[in-house]
């Protein structure tokens, strides 16, 4: 070790501590306290009692000011409700709050803004009634619609705009909606959704909220709870699975669904699944590009018959071919860049066109890339022309695997592994 | 029945006494009141003598509380010059020179830049005196990784310290030129 530093650390070993023994012994008395002292404590009251008591003295004489010196300052006012008994200052006091605020949300709703302006002015002149053990608020007359005072029947159907937004009831039967707002839709690579999938389940095995790894999960991201396969869980886990998950972001319908072969996040709607997915799953529905409420696009018209004219073309061909579909490999095509994407396309049709593979560039295109085979539209390449298009294919890391290929119509393009039953890797249509 | 408590308790610390204020030193330097430090973790652990194991050394239990508080309360706090020289006055008083309390102050000024873990090791194992093999059971660690993080942190504490030499070095030529 340096002798400078070796010197130095020598010499806070050696300073005497800066607070001696007997200091501490004294500092220690004063703070311990005796036995006596303890039980006299115990009758001292706390600052939040002392507190609560203040403030209990204060609301109640409020209330009695209130009680004897209340006055109806206007003849033609109405009343409009009668709230509970004046069970203690208090209670009265929270009722009188709740009242003041149903009715500001109550006008909020019927007025147009002037009107709510004048009203506004108007409630803050409320007067208060008191008789007996009753306490009415009256207002001014107007002509307020009449409120039901029955409360409703919760409505099961749910609306479909009002999917974000919690119903519920104010003392007036007054129906209200609260909009629970959800944060966007999380943007995750590939890399970010694995390391999520890894951590939350050694997270899970070692929390033994599962039994094993690779077990279905699902989370819920509630902006106030969160609950693992339906388990609410308490405050340090809570506090925990917000940080592993917070890049997911939370919402009503926001969940994480994690299988040993995928993980998916987003938004679970009653429309479908809308959000973020590594591995592979099932596609719930066609696949749509756009929004799954969005009026049907021409431009998704045609893609749609598009592809699957391609697909029909190509699983004719791959039927006449020689194609041994092997086990698909640890790897699936991910290309995040699109514009890497277009002009590969791009360069393999040109490419194409001039080895006179295809002659029209709306032509669909079949290539089976594997180990030491190529195949275009059924044809075997040689070696000197499969180079090529391997080291093309290459600008975007999409190597040699049993079952890869690109499909091309003139406007999508899908690289990945193809099998019977799925479809893992990256797809794109273009507009022209 | 308090009385014997206190005695049991006051026995115990006496042992723990000097590597506890050591390590409660380096670790308020400018932060906070050694002795409000010292006070809190004195008061906790005298409310939880009675629970604390008593297989375990008292001082690793003094040590966490500390560490403990340290987490808890000084997070957003930031440096005070009034608590720096209170530190000094309270060594000067113990006839400590001036320049080693400048260097002891150096040292923990330098201390507070390493890693937390390297830091606690280094102020645990060079400043408060214990064995790796204490360090790792108060740490919940194992004696490998805090004799890599004691190396790191020494490794660390030379660099920075020669930096700071030779910013002050520069500093004070620039100096010279600016007066020539």
């Amino acid at each position: 070790m340096n002798p400078e530093l070796q010197n130095i650390l020598a010499q806070a070993r050696s300073v005497p501590t800066e607070l001696s023994t007997e200091e501490v012994r004294a500092m220690f008395d004063t703070i311990v306290p005796q036995p006596e002292q303890a039980e006299s404590n115990n009758h001292k009251l706390t600052p939040n009692q002392i507190k609560l008591i203040i403030m209990s003295l204060t609301t109640l004489s409020l209330s009695l000011v209130i009680y004897f010196f209340g006055f109806a300052n206007n003849i033609n006012s109405r009343t409009t409700s009668v709230i509970a008994p004046l069970q203690s200052s208090n209670q009265s006091e929270i009722k009188f709050q709740r009242e003041l605020n149903d009715l500001d949300y109550f006008i909020n709703q019927n007025y147009t803004k002037q009107e709510r302006r004048a009203r506004t002015a108007e409630i803050e002149s409320l007067s208060l009634l008191t008789k007996g053990t009753n306490q009415s608020i009256s207002i001014p007359e107007r002509d307020i619609p009449s409120v039901d005072m029955k409360k409703p029947e919760f409505e099961d159907t749910q609306d479909q705009a009002q999917d974000n937004k919690m119903k519920y009831y104010s003392n007036y039967g007054i129906l209200r909606y609260h909009e629970v707002t959800s944060d966007p839709l999380p943007e995750l690579s590939s890399r970010t959704m694995r390391r999520m999938k890894r951590k939350l389940y050694k997270e899970l095995v070692n929390d033994q909220l599962i039994r094993a790894k690779g077990i279905p999960v699902t989370i819920e991201l509630h902006k106030d709870q969160i609950t693992i396969n339906n388990q609410v869980l308490n405050n340090e886990l809570e506090i925990k699975y917000y940080q592993i998950t917070h890049k997911a972001g939370t919402g009503p319908n926001r969940k994480i669904e994690m299988h040993s072969t995928y993980i998916k996040i987003g938004d679970f709607t009653s429309v479908g699944f809308k959000g973020s997915g590594l591995g592979t799953f099932e596609m719930e529905g066609p696949l749509e590009l756009t929004a799954p409420n969005a009026p049907e696009d021409p431009w998704n018209i045609l893609w749609k018959e598009e592809r699957n004219a391609l697909n029909q073309f190509c699983e004719n061909l791959l039927d006449q071919m020689e194609h041994i579909p092997g086990k698909n490999p640890l790897f699936s095509v991910n290309i995040k860049d699109s514009e890497k994407l277009r002009s590969l396309s791009q360069s393999l049709r040109n490419a194409l066109i001039e080895d006179e593979y295809i002659t029209d560039p709306e032509d669909f295109i079949l290539i089976t890339h594997q180990k030491d085979k190529m195949t275009i539209n059924g044809k075997t390449l040689d070696d000197n022309q499969r180079m090529s298009y391997v080291d093309l294919l290459a600008t975007c890391k999409v190597k040699a695997a049993p079952n890869r290929m690109v499909r091309m119509s003139k406007h999508t393009i899908s690289i990945g592994d193809f099998t019977p039953q799925e479809f893992t890797g990256t797809l794109a249509n273009y507009e022209d | 029945m308090a009385e014997e408590k206190q005695q049991r308790f006051w026995k115990a610390y006496e042992e723990a006494h000097e590597a506890f204020l050591r390590y409660c030193s380096a670790l308020s330097y400018g932060k906070m009141d050694t002795e409000d430090l010292v006070q809190d973790v004195l008061l906790s652990a005298y409310k939880n003598f009675d629970k604390i194991s008593p297989e375990k050394p008292f001082i690793h239990y003094l040590i966490r509380a500390a560490k403990n508080r340290k987490i808890s309360i000084w997070r957003k706090l930031k440096f005070s010059t009034e608590l720096i020289e209170q530190q000094a006055l309270r060594l000067q008083s113990k006839d400590v020179a001036p320049d080693k309390i400048l260097e002891i102050q150096h040292l923990y000024q330098t201390l507070d830049r390493l890693p937390k873990s390297q830091k606690e090791a280094i102020i645990l194992f060079e400043i408060s005196g214990f064995s790796m093999r204490e360090i790792a059971e108060i740490q919940n660690s194992t004696e490998g990784a805090i004799k890599t993080k004691v190396s790191r942190g020494r490794t660390m504490l030379k660099r920075l310290l020669q930096q700071e030499d030779n910013h002050l070095s520069t500093s004070m030529n620039n100096l010279k030129t600016i007066m020539l």
